[in-house]
């Protein structure tokens, strides 16, 4: 089913070296001058700014990569069915290669290519950040259900259902408009389901609207947690499907890692989508097409299932920290949406073929 | 081996014109049937239709209407065309592989075994006198390298049929010698063959039999030496000798 030689034509004519060249001085221009800026300086703290500034040069490093080499790729597989149809049809048409096996072989070249070039920026940003350094990997969703106000004068409690977790781990919780006054203090206190022993406490300010991060101990499953705003006459909200559980990380560099395997997945299936596009209409339309899914792939933080959410893992990136690997589910609607495509592919030339 | 190599009838074929409005008719109604074993040269002026014919055959393209049996079956057939041995006239090969990668391809989408495509590559290579640019990329090829690498990835499969479209465009002596020792093989193997040329000698050096396309269809068939004798293809162009017969 696999034609050798098809996925070696697909990766060469990839990889052509004028556009890699055009990359790989892109990508070195934006490594040697990004870095952190003042305000994300402060939003960091003391603690992370050193897991920032490396992630500011990692999310720049990436964020080119992506652009560049998803958008390059995808551009030769919209433009590879009507390449077939025009200066290759002399010797393939005779040969009657099975259609499907054809556009496989092919996808799986420009997934190679793509995953050269993605392999080749991971060295040079991984390079250009320097050593590696402990930082934290995202974890699951922390609580179930919405979300809630915290009153002053009263507590909010949750219960935190993502199992035990790891000494060092982080819980971090969003909050967002608070009113009655220009700035929020809410207290958080985890406390061990068994006995109600303080596990961790933390107050802190959020303005009118941010982030708490809790470190942990050892945390045991089903941990209670206890939210108050301590602020006379204020009430904020806070945000329960944005609370994150982070996971220690031996080096900040796995980061690389978990942002290739997302560029891969999504690559997989738009590179199979801009197959089926351009066989059934024409290369410009399936560059709109694809456009418009680059930028929703890009743009959302929670991913539009089956693409991955890109556009999160690069922000996570930014913190120095690690985006989580693509969940089983993101993978079976990759591994469908692929499957879908390429058969819809084969089936644009087949009809090609008879109409002919 | 009963059923003729090639048998076509009332064969239509054009491309668009004029934005698509129209079609333009190059092949109005061509009558040709070819045994196995036979070789026949292919003859006509520029725009007579030579090129479209073979490439009906090979089933790159598709005809308007008529009836085309290649090898006792329908060109739509992928087992058909896989019997079917083509060199085009462009060398339109992708200049991005090694003739060696591109040969291995070509098997490959042939439904060759692999070991046997990549002896098949091997000594096709030799045979050309290409050996020693295997594993170059046919886009540094020389016009003349590019017309060998073609005639090796036609004969790669041993079809049962051949069709060359000016297999001698710009080859050179050791070329046409290569030429020579293929179409032996093919004759040894009782493969038909086709050869569209505007030079006589490849088809009294090679073919048996010569037809020629003129307004569309086979104007004139015959042997060789009855089409050709003292007379040149210009000539035979413009005053059709009475002995020849078309169809």
């Amino acid at each position: 089913m696999i034609l050798r030689g098809l996925v070696r034509l697909a990766f060469v004519r990839a990889l052509r070296p004028a556009p890699c060249l055009v990359g790989a001085g892109l990508l070195a221009w934006v490594l040697a001058t990004s870095s952190i800026s003042g305000s994300a300086r402060l939003a960091a703290g003391e603690e992370f700014a050193p897991l920032w500034e490396h992630g500011a040069l990692r999310n720049a490093g990436w964020s080119l990569a992506a652009l560049f080499g998803l958008s390059w790729i995808a551009l030769q597989a919209l433009g590879t069915l009507s390449g077939w149809r025009r200066r290759d049809v002399d010797w393939l048409a005779p040969r009657a290669a099975n259609p499907l096996a054809l556009l496989l072989s092919t996808w799986l070249g420009l997934l190679l290519a793509l995953g050269l070039l993605a392999f080749a920026s991971a060295v040079a940003v991984e390079l250009s950040a320097g050593r590696g350094l402990a930082s934290w990997s995202e974890g699951p969703r922390a609580i179930r259900g919405e979300g809630g106000w915290l009153e002053f004068g009263s507590t909010r409690g949750e219960v935190l259902d993502c199992g035990a977790l790891p000494a060092g781990s982080h819980l971090r919780l969003r909050f967002a408009f608070a009113s009655g006054g220009p700035d929020a203090r809410v207290l958080a206190v985890l406390r061990d389901p068994a006995g109600g022993a303080e596990l961790a406490r933390r107050e802190q300010s959020v303005g009118t609207g941010g982030d708490l991060e809790l470190a942990c101990p050892a945390v045991p499953a089903r941990a209670e947690l206890r939210l108050a705003c301590t602020e006379p006459g204020l009430r904020v909200y806070h945000d329960a499907s944005a609370a994150r559980v982070w996971l220690p990380e031996s080096s900040e560099r796995a980061a690389s890692l978990a942002l290739l395997a997302r560029l891969m997945l999504d690559a997989a299936s738009l590179f199979a989508f801009a197959l089926a596009v351009s066989g059934w209409f024409s290369p410009s339309s399936g560059l709109f097409a694809l456009l418009a899914l680059a930028l929703v792939a890009l743009g959302s933080d929670t991913g539009v299932w089956p693409l991955s959410g890109l556009g999160g893992a690069l922000a996570v990136l930014r913190e120095g920290r690690v985006p989580a690997w693509p969940s089983a589910r993101e993978c079976a609607g990759s591994a469908a949406v692929s499957a879908l495509s390429l058969a819809l592919a084969a089936a644009s030339l087949v009809r090609w073929r008879r109409e002919r | 081996m009963d059923t003729p190599a090639l048998e076509i009838r009332q064969l239509v074929a054009g491309y668009p014109a004029l934005l698509g409005l129209r079609r333009t008719q190059v092949l109005r109604g061509l009558d040709l049937s070819l045994a196995r074993g036979a070789v026949l040269g292919l003859a006509g002026p520029n725009g007579s239709g030579k090129s479209t014919l073979l490439r009906l055959v090979a089933g790159v393209e598709r005809a308007s209407s008529g009836e085309l049996r290649v090898l006792g079956g329908s060109v739509a057939d992928a087992a058909v065309r896989r019997r079917v041995g083509y060199l085009p006239e462009d060398s339109p090969f992708p200049p991005e592989l090694s003739a060696r990668a591109m040969l291995e391809l070509c098997g490959a989408l042939a439904r060759m075994p692999r070991e046997l495509a990549q002896r098949e590559s091997a000594r096709l290579l030799a045979l050309v006198g290409l050996e020693h640019a295997s594993r170059k990329r046919l886009g540094s090829f020389s016009r003349g390298m590019l017309r060998r690498f073609g005639l090796a990835q036609s004969w790669l499969h041993a079809p049962e049929l051949l069709l060359l479209d000016e297999p001698t465009a710009g080859l050179d002596a050791q070329g046409f010698e290569v030429l020579g020792t293929l179409l032996g093989e093919a004759r040894a193997r009782g493969t038909a063959v086709v050869i569209a040329s505007h030079l006589p000698g490849d088809f009294t050096d090679h073919a048996s039999e010569m037809a020629v396309i003129l307004g569309g269809r086979i104007a004139l068939r015959g042997g060789v030496r009855e089409l050709l004798a003292g007379r040149s293809l210009l000539e035979l162009y413009r005053t059709p000798p009475v002995s020849a017969h078309a169809g």
